[in-house]
């Protein structure tokens, strides 16, 4: 509804499974083996060149090359297929950017600092300036922005990740997320009820600074938002043994001054 | 989830290869630069203007900005978008920032009513009623010290003030300027006007229409039926 085509889904993928360890992988990755991807699974079936979604369907004429749709068959036809279909014994082992997926990165995980009181140096001012000089400023700054209370939500916003400019995502189960505005914070009621029956209650938020790193904005329309809060059950329920999906709530920067 | 797109799949059925597995987000708690506090807290302060890479923007007009893709203040204007990070300015006016301190000194000073003219504009605060009257070319800003400098600041070149009540109150003084800049800024003269077409209302158009194709029709005129009426 209000999350403007987001969607969040929960892998409910447990600890214990058949795909991978148990144990988390070595801090000390292998070396790249340079830009080959593997496209096949070991079960036989072939990944889209694109998207790595199941790819069914196969180019017509050389039969290597699989795709899980037409059109991510039209994107790499342009981007060299054209030209590698033809040669006899071509192995496309490297993949073109197709400009569909966003980059890849990894995400770290700290624990954030408290925000400590400012200690604040008074100036030197002379006896008779002395205390009406300073209100008087405070007033005189808060007069000439022009300050508003959604403002002063947005500069509190921008105080609390002055502590680490860098983040992306703000974990932390059932407890209160940062907004970004005072316009559009969900109700209560406007949070859906996981189907198990119990209520979903906030695991974490996404912060526009992902944005940065996501490549997708443009001058024309481009996804973009302030935070998204992502509700989840508060059981941690299991609803089968695939993905199951969430409660997503977008908070945009307001267009007012 | 949008972060965990993935390039190349990995190939899965093989327990303990998992090396681009999404588990190692899960299980990897990265100790950066020794834990809190060795890292410096100056990060919260904007600092260095224009020279600083660490800025990271928040919103859409801010990554816009940083990336290049709007390359000036003006075409930044055309977009229309309130400018909520303070960085976008410092990106392209960076340098050319000055620092001017207006010093309040309790001095109590009689100003000149200027002539009375059509477009005044006054701002108050308190008792005080700061008068702002447009001036010709050249005159320069007569005022009281106070509003002198903030008109200085504003960019106003010329300028005749008038002023009332207690002036004395240096702060009541001071924001009664404030006000009447304020106010000025949202003064609409006639060649602030946009130009505009000057289109035929709709009631114009139609009738237009009628006169050209609405052909006379001779209409038989029949007995109505008398209408009873109770």
């Amino acid at each position: 509804p209000c999350c403007a085509g987001l969607r969040v889904f929960r892998n409910q993928l447990p600890r214990k499974n058949d795909f991978y360890s148990y144990e988390p992988p070595s801090e000390n990755p292998p070396p790249e083996t340079g830009e080959s991807v593997c496209l096949q699974l070991k079960s036989g079936a072939h990944l889209c060149r694109v998207c790595g979604c199941l790819g069914p369907k196969t180019c017509s004429r050389c039969h290597k090359a699989y795709y899980c749709s037409k059109e991510h068959q039209t994107l790499d036809w342009r981007l060299g297929h054209k030209q590698t279909c033809a040669q006899p014994d071509h192995f496309d082992h490297i993949i073109p950017d197709h400009n569909f997926l966003f980059p890849e990165f990894e995400i770290v995980i700290e624990t954030e600092e408290e925000i400590m009181p400012e200690v604040v140096e008074k100036e030197d001012y002379s006896e008779i300036t002395g205390s009406m000089g300073e209100a008087l400023e405070e007033e005189l700054d808060s007069m000439a922005k022009h300050e508003s209370g959604e403002d002063t939500i947005f500069q509190k916003f921008k105080t609390q990740i002055a502590l680490e400019p860098e983040q992306i995502l703000r974990y932390g189960r059932g407890i209160a997320p940062i907004w970004i505005s005072g316009e559009n914070i969900p109700q209560e009621k406007d949070i859906p009820d996981c189907p198990c029956g119990a209520k979903r209650i906030l695991e974490f938020q996404v912060m526009p600074q992902l944005l940065n790193y996501l490549k997708a904005d443009r001058l024309g329309k481009s996804i973009d938002w302030g935070i998204l809060a992502v509700f989840t059950c508060a059981e941690s329920c299991s609803l089968g043994t695939g993905y199951t999906e969430e409660f997503v709530w977008k908070q945009d920067v307001t267009d007012t001054l | 989830a949008l972060w965990e797109a993935g390039r190349g799949p990995e190939a899965p059925g093989d327990p303990g290869m998992g090396n681009c597995g999404g588990f190692r987000r899960g299980f990897r708690s990265g100790i950066r630069g020794g834990g809190s506090g060795s890292r410096g807290r100056g990060c919260g302060a904007y600092g260095g203007k224009a020279e600083d890479r660490g800025w990271r923007p928040i919103t859409k007009l801010g990554r816009l900005v940083k990336d290049m893709k709007i390359k000036s203040l003006e075409e930044m204007y055309l977009f229309s978008l309130p400018i909520k990070e303070s960085e976008i300015i410092d990106f392209f006016l960076g340098a050319s920032f000055k620092d001017e301190v207006l010093k309040i000194m309790p001095v109590q000073k009689q100003t000149r009513t200027g002539q009375r003219t059509k477009l005044k504009v006054t701002g108050c605060w308190g008792s005080v009623l700061v008068c702002f009257i447009p001036a010709p070319r050249g005159t320069g800003i007569l005022s009281a010290p106070v509003p002198k400098k903030l008109l200085m600041l504003a960019g106003i070149d010329d300028c005749y003030t008038s002023a009332r009540g207690c002036t004395a109150t240096l702060g009541n003084f001071t924001k009664a300027t404030f006000d009447a800049i304020s106010k000025i800024y949202s003064y609409l003269t006639l060649d602030l006007w946009r130009e505009t077409l000057l289109t035929k209302s709709p009631f114009q158009e139609f009738t237009d229409h009628l006169v050209k194709t609405h052909t006379r029709v001779s209409v038989q005129r029949t007995q109505a039926p008398a209408v009873a009426t109770t």
